[in-house]
């Protein structure tokens, strides 16, 4: 499981085409975490894809008209079910949110 | 000072639109209210699929963005099935649909639905308008994303308030993407190595898609298959790209191609791939296409690239650049001679055998094409006649064959063909229907009337789901369920409720090695009249489209009539 970075524009839809590009290949979303970052927002998703998969779906993303940006992150969870990645991602999130504070 | 719709039309009018499709209800009141000052022909569909099909078959013979309107709830939802044919066929095309206010939307009011997530994965850009001031730059934005890049469809939806709403307007604006819309190869190293395997290529085939046309590289792509002379073939859209006279032209490839483009595709060790995705159709079962072949593939759409196959080498941007480019770096390439592989696949009659049940039909649509003017359109439905006319179609015309390849959407032909013909009122529109489609949008003869639109409509009439059953005969033991259309209203009786002259001919007309003067005469009269007209052929009840390859084989696996 890797974890996919889409930096976009937070028009009407964009993130609902982000995800429907992952769902429509009926490709489970175990985690998904959106946020404002500076004049864009950044939505995390954490999936299990295959090089096929992952070269779709990632155009299939740059082809969203208000995607900015595609990123894969180099760390794989490791984590093999999705409450498990949900935690290691709440956890990441909260200790960032206590360095920030 | 003008109001919301005022503002809608001003600014359709700054993006060069001359003629919308639509059908009006409540929300869009207070727009068409307004349509008669604007400068904009309206065409009054009879369902709003008429309408939406219409404003693609109009965009699609003129390249420009096809406009339909339509009010909330019911009326946008019947444009869903012609929003996904543009998607699919990558046509430009902006639906503006009416919502309720904005105080109710939320509220399951009447004729309430949320058009902009209905629609959210069959569009490329949407916006559900807040506010009346941004409608200039809503319009702007939805007219470029249109026409940019790989064009598709946009769905710009509109509370009716707003267009009541007065507002100060200081003109259309228009709209800079913040980043392009698709990126060019620039890379002179690309270019280099697709020469490269060019020289290293003994059995190259090119294989051209609708891309090539709408992208507007047809004379810079005439140019390069003349400099390469290898073998080439068409995908359904990409029929009229290429020129049929050309001996290296070895027609259309996919399920119902020729055998000597699917051959060629099937044994090719290069295949050059302009501006098409390569879906089932044509490849047959994935994996097992041009199995020994490399793959460059030319597209304007990155989501395109490696989405069936993995291609060797990208090329990335508009045909329009990149072909003439990659012919510019041939100019100092020394290429190979491909000609004993030219002979080989070209060695037999390039035409589908016409043998069968099946020959008739095939004759008919013969006879028909060699009377049609030059530059005339082709309009099909979709099915048994859509493939009959793909593959009889010999015409150079880029925009002159009008089908609905991608979503393949029985209905499409009639209401298209409108859209052509007020596209190009002095071309002959031909529209080839079967007898299940034709019931479609048979509705749409009423617009034909309304505008006296000279539309030659043919009915191919086997009086079965025809493509369907085929696929019953061959696959399950012909069971042919749910597939007799035998209980047809008579079409002739129809079009004359219409008021639309209609005859009918049946497969004795056609028998023999020549058709007699009487049925010659018929046919040009049919072609050249002034007035919209109905020709209803009886075809063959099992008349079968063949080559075919079936579901999950490969191209070389087709199966033909004597089989």
């Amino acid at each position: 499981m890797k974890t996919y970075h889409v930096r976009y524009r937070n028009t009407q839809g964009t993130l609902i085409r982000i995800l429907t590009a992952v769902q429509r290949r009926t490709i489970d979303l175990p985690f998904v975490h959106a946020e404002q970052d500076g004049e864009q927002h950044v939505v995390t998703l954490a999936l299990e894809m295959n090089a096929k998969q992952t070269e779709q779906v990632c155009r299939d993303w740059r082809a969203i008209v208000d995607v900015e940006e595609v990123s894969i992150s180099d760390g794989i969870v490791n984590a093999c079910n999705a409450s498990d990645v949900a935690t290691n991602f709440v956890r990441r999130a909260s200790a960032q949110a206590g360095a920030k504070a | 000072m003008p109001k919301g719709s005022d503002i809608v039309l001003s600014c359709l009018r700054a993006e060069g639109v001359e003629v919308v499709f639509g059908y009006p209800g409540g929300a869009v009141i207070p727009l068409y209210d307004a349509l008669k000052d604007s400068g904009i022909r309206h065409v009054l569909s009879r369902h709003e699929q008429g309408a939406v099909f219409a404003a693609e078959g109009y965009s699609r013979v003129t390249g420009k963005v096809g406009v339909a309107f339509a009010t909330s709830g019911p009326g946008a939802t019947n444009l869903i099935t012609g929003i996904a044919n543009a998607k699919l066929d990558s046509v430009p095309l902006v639906c503006i649909t009416g919502q309720v206010r904005n105080t109710l939307i939320g509220s399951d009011a009447f004729q309430e639905v949320d058009v902009l997530g209905i629609t959210l994965s069959l569009t490329k850009w949407s916006r559900l308008v807040r506010n009346v001031e941004e409608i200039p730059a809503v319009i702007a934005e939805g007219f470029y994303w249109a026409r940019s890049g790989r064009p598709g469809p946009v769905v710009i939806d509109i509370p009716g308030d707003i267009f009541r709403t007065q507002s100060e307007f200081s003109g259309p604006v228009k709209f800079t993407p913040k980043r392009a819309s698709s990126c060019c190869a620039k890379d002179s190293g690309l270019f280099l190595r697709l020469v490269d395997l060019l020289n290293n290529a003994n059995k190259p085939v090119a294989l051209i898609g609708g891309g090539a046309k709408a992208s507007g590289a047809i004379a810079p792509l005439r140019s390069l298959l003349d400099t390469l002379q290898v073998p080439t073939c068409a995908t359904i859209h990409g029929l009229g790209a290429v020129d049929f006279a050309k001996d290296y032209y070895l027609g259309m490839v996919g399920m119902h191609g020729t055998r000597q483009a699917n051959l060629a595709t099937h044994d090719t060790d290069l295949l050059l791939v302009f501006g098409a995705r390569l879906d089932d159709r044509v490849t047959g079962e994935p994996s097992r296409f041009a199995p020994d072949a490399k793959i460059v593939h030319f597209d304007i759409d990155p989501a395109q690239l490696d989405r069936v196959r993995g291609c060797e080498l990208a090329v990335l941007g508009d045909l329009a650049n990149t072909i003439p480019a990659f012919h510019l770096a041939l100019e100092s390439a020394k290429l190979p001679e491909w000609s004993e592989w030219l002979s080989l696949v070209t060695h037999a009659d390039r035409a589908t055998p016409d043998s069968g049940n099946s020959e008739p039909t095939v004759k008919f649509l013969d006879e028909l094409y060699k009377r049609l003017p030059e530059n005339s359109i082709v309009v099909t439905d979709v099915g048994q006649q859509q493939m009959w006319a793909a593959q009889r179609y010999r015409s150079a015309n880029p925009r002159g064959f009008v089908t609905s390849g991608g979503l393949g959407s029985m209905g499409f032909g009639l209401p298209s063909a409108v859209g052509a013909q007020i596209a190009k009122p002095d071309s002959t529109v031909l529209c080839i229907s079967g007898d299940g489609g034709f019931q479609m949008n048979i509705q749409e003869l009423a617009t034909i009337r309304r505008l006296n639109l000279p539309v030659k409509l043919v009915i191919i009439d086997n009086k079965y789901l025809g493509m369907v059953r085929q696929w019953q005969q061959l696959f399950y033991n012909r069971n042919y369920a749910e597939t007799d259309l035998s209980d047809n209203p008579d079409f002739v009786e129809v079009a004359k409720a219409y008021r639309i002259p209609a005859q009918r001919i049946g497969l004795d007309a056609i028998a023999g090695s020549s058709i007699s003067r009487e049925t010659a005469d018929l046919f040009t009269n049919f072609l050249q009249s002034s007035e919209p007209e109905l020709l209803v052929f009886d075809c063959h009840p099992e008349a079968n489209v063949f080559p075919m390859v079936p579901a999950g084989a490969s191209l070389s696996e087709m199966l033909t009539e004597d089989q």
